[in-house]
């Protein structure tokens, strides 16, 4: 332990300390008149303990070495092999005072080391006598074994006593912990499972095969299972010399015997290697006539066309909503055989689609190395100096996302070397290193990539961009907006572009049509600054557009999605929490703040199943500029949707970006939640189109 | 969220060591100074698993244990022991009243979040 993380704790265990020396000399001198008082025993062995318990955590392990002894003798006295003295009181004294001078609670004097060693002879002197000294059980570990990093493979069977949950045992933790160690296979058995009706979910009747390559020993494999192995059995044998797996043996291959029979054993391993090693023998010669071929280009690929992609993710998506209707009737049927299938035909599905949609994926590397370019160009133009680095080229992404990524980007580095960083003899007059820095990186992160660019040039300045917002008339005089809020004018149309002076892109796009670009990718753009450190610009990218996280609501009879990164909060509202503005806009309060109603049966002519908003759900939807309360009949759930283009005879209607295939084979809208509050800002009375 | 985890120990300088590097291991920390406390303080409370000292005034660890395993709330959650080096036969004992595994006091921040996720996940 650190000395600065125990430091935090030093405090309360002084107090604790001398607490409990306090309470232990008031038991030591009780027990004088009472010598054979059990509770009174008690109280004194347990301060003892608890004394060397946090003095060993809290680095006093002087003090944890020295009660540890005279805890021993009263360990002892508990067990009835050693009777209270007087001789013993007066050591036990004698060793609470030496604690008091050892822990440095008397102020000014300090413990005698020659004192603690005569009180700590004497213990165990004491203990010495006893008839059998099972006190030292703590006589040094076991000598170190020669660690041996080669990696073996190992067969662990596992089976747990039906009772294991009793003892809150969980076993995904246990197989977790496992495949941290190397590559693992774990089938499960399920031995004597009796049929649903007569389960008892609180007993355990499954086993497990875990077939483990790692450098791990039996030990480490034991310790594991070392919570549950008294009344669980556990067999573990090394069935392989060698990682199974580096061999070519796959781990279907393994499930495949596991399931087939028995155990697996070093025979049937041995004859599977034997198999792998001879299709391998084979295997190279077949190659060998394309393999200069393969090394000209380094990586063996084939050029596709990206429509013959498209089609093929199309098509994959048709297949995920036939297998859902599979699936559904299969449910609603109790064929085994079809059930089997079913989930066969959906574990497949779902692959394929995955592997369908890896094709359309790149790594960002190559697109990085174009804007490298256009720093390095742009820099030179403006007599600026700037070093341009990038990081996380390998992260992929969808490749249309990645194309239409491009613009945005070049105008985002342009503002970043343009705007961002100062010219050299500025920065030094600022005491910064003469050349600037602009940094590009990319990283993923649960099901998103983040893309950054960062500057070290003079920021964004929140008072300008206030008195500029005011002069525009976008932001009121009084009004208080956080710095995230008046960085959000950036944004806006009309702002940005206001603001270049020197126009070098000389594109005439604002950062309102970045953030525009982006949230058509349904990607979120967001700034942080500080005033001559510099500004980050942070893109939250899908990373693919074919499939969305979505959330399904429904009004009247029609089902929509949402893109589950635009919605914030849902909710049903109380009557009392909407209000009327003066201009007929239906406003609703949530926390203090006034959100307009966006009702999405108004837009599209229909029904809903009550008007009255707290009989419906409202769901908060936000893009950059604002939020608004959706207001549906019901939420149906959450679900990954394939998106798919709006057929051409449906083609331009307002707020929709696309379409999806129901599991009923009815098709759902998707919503365009920027272009549904884009509209909402219209006002109610205009109701138009754009 | 994240998951609840009671501390029981009569130390309260051990209390507050669980309790933080349980918190900085990103848990939520409800304390308790013996077991007859932890009982109370449990409540309806989502608690996910208690770590919990053997030795302590009132009730001790290992009844606390046998009393957890008999609450219909709370029968299978996990419950550490926190032992010191040499106590072979509390730790028997406390396996028999049901505890899912234990700590050898004293022990480093490191070794009780490992312990946390075998049994936690």
């Amino acid at each position: 332990m650190s000395a600065e993380y125990s430091g935090n704790f030093q405090e309360a265990y002084f107090d604790e300390v001398r607490e409990l020396l306090g309470e232990l000399e008031a038991a030591l001198l009780a027990i004088e008149d009472d010598p054979d008082n059990p509770e009174l025993i008690g109280q004194i062995f347990r301060a003892l303990h608890t004394i060397k318990g946090s003095s060993g955590m809290f680095g006093h392990s002087d003090v944890a070495m020295f009660t540890h002894d005279i805890e021993n003798v009263y360990e002892n006295v508990r067990q009835g092999r050693l009777e209270i003295s007087k001789g013993l009181i007066d050591l036990t004294l004698a060793a609470s005072d030496q604690v008091k001078l050892m822990t440095g609670l008397v102020e000014g004097e300090s413990a005698e080391e020659a004192k603690t060693r005569a009180i700590m002879t004497a213990a165990r002197e004491i203990l010495a006598d006893l008839p059998d000294p099972s006190s030292e059980e703590l006589a040094g570990e076991a000598p170190r074994k020669k660690i041996d990093r080669r990696l073996v493979t190992q067969q662990i069977t596992f089976t747990p006593e039906p009772d294991i949950f009793k003892y809150g045992t969980k076993i995904i933790p246990l197989l977790n912990e496992l495949r941290r160690y190397g590559e693992c296979v774990v089938v499960a058995r399920e031995g004597d499972v009796p049929p649903l009706e007569e389960l008892d979910p609180e007993r355990c009747r499954l086993s497990w095969e875990i077939t483990l390559a790692s450098s791990k020993s039996r030990d480490a494999i034991d310790d594991v299972f070392l919570f549950v192995m008294d009344d669980s059995e556990l067999r573990v044998e090394q069935i392989a010399e060698e990682d199974i797996f580096a061999l070519g043996v796959k781990p279907a291959q393994i499930r495949d015997l596991i399931l087939s029979g028995d155990r697996l054993t070093k025979d049937s391993i041995a004859e599977l290697l034997a198999e792998e090693a001879a299709e391998r023998a084979y295997v190279p010669e077949e190659r060998s006539r394309t393999s200069e071929a393969a090394d000209a280009s380094s990586v063996s690929s084939v050029r596709v066309k990206s429509e013959k992609l498209d089609e093929l993710v199309n098509l994959v998506g048709e297949l995920v909503v036939v297998q859902a209707r599979l699936s559904r009737i299969s449910n609603n049927r109790e064929e085994t055989e079809l059930f089997r299938v079913a989930e066969e035909v959906e574990r497949l599905t779902w692959e394929l689609r995955d592997s369908a949609l890896n094709m359309r994926m790149l790594p960002i590397g190559a697109a990085f190395n174009k804007f490298r370019r256009v720093a390095r160009d742009l820099a030179r133009d403006m007599g600026k100096k700037a070093s341009f680095t990038v990081e996380g080229g390998e992260t992929e992404l969808d490749k249309t996302v990645m194309e239409r990524l491009n613009d945005p980007l070049v105008h985002i580095i342009r503002n970043a070397i343009d705007h961002g960083v100062e010219p050299p003899d500025e920065r030094l007059a600022k005491g910064k290193p003469e050349q600037g820095r602009v940094h590009l990186s990319a990283s993923q992160t649960e099901g998103n990539v983040v893309i950054t660019v960062a500057d070290d040039g003079k920021g964004l300045d929140p008072e300008k961009i206030k008195r500029k917002a005011i002069a525009l008339g976008m932001l009121d005089e009084n009004a208080e907006p956080t710095e995230q809020e008046l960085f959000s004018f950036v944004f806006k149309a009309g702002f940005s572009t206001a603001e270049r002076v020197t126009d070098v892109s000389g594109r005439g796009v604002g950062m309102d049509v970045v953030n525009r670009n982006i949230e058509a990718l349904q990607g979120r753009i967001q700034l942080h600054s500080k005033p001559d450190q510099g500004t980050t610009v942070v893109l939250r990218m899908p990373l693919t557009l074919a499939i969305m996280e979505g959330m399904l609501v429904r009004s009247n009879r029609t089902i929509y999605a949402l893109p589950m990164l635009s919605i914030h909060e849902s909710f049903r509202p109380r009557p009392e929490d909407v209000t009327m503005t003066m201009d007929k806009l239906e406003m609703v309060k949530v926390r203090e703040r006034l959100f307009p109603v966006v009702r999405l049966h108004e837009i599209y002519g229909h029904d809903p199943d009550n008007y009255d908003l707290d009989k419906g759900i409202l769901i908060i939807v936000e893009s950059r500029e604002k939020s608004v309360c959706l207001f549906v009949d019901e939420i149906l759930g959450q679900q990954q949707i394939v998106v798919k283009p709006l057929p051409t005879y449906m083609g331009g209607i307002e707020g929709l970006s696309g379409c999806m295939v129901l599991a009923d084979g009815d098709i759902g809208l998707i919503l365009d939640v920027e272009n549904l509050i884009r509209r909402s800002e219209k006002g109610a009375g205009e109701g138009g189109i754009e | 969220m994240a998951k609840l985890i009671m501390t029981v120990d009569d130390s309260a300088s051990i209390r507050q060591m669980v309790g933080f590097t349980l918190q900085e291991a990103g848990y939520e920390v409800v304390e308790a100074e013996d077991g007859q406390k932890a009982l109370d303080e449990l409540d309806g409370k989502p608690v996910k698993m208690i770590i919990t000292d053997l030795n302590m005034p009132v009730m001790d660890g290992i009844e606390l244990i046998q009393r957890v395993r008999e609450h219909p709330d709370y029968r299978t959650i996990p419950i550490v022991m926190l032992t010191t080096e040499s106590q072979a036969e509390m730790k028997q004992r406390g396996k028999e009243a049901g505890a899912t595994g234990w700590i050898v006091k004293p022990f480093k921040p490191e070794q009780l979040t490992s312990v946390i996720r075998k049994v936690l996940g």
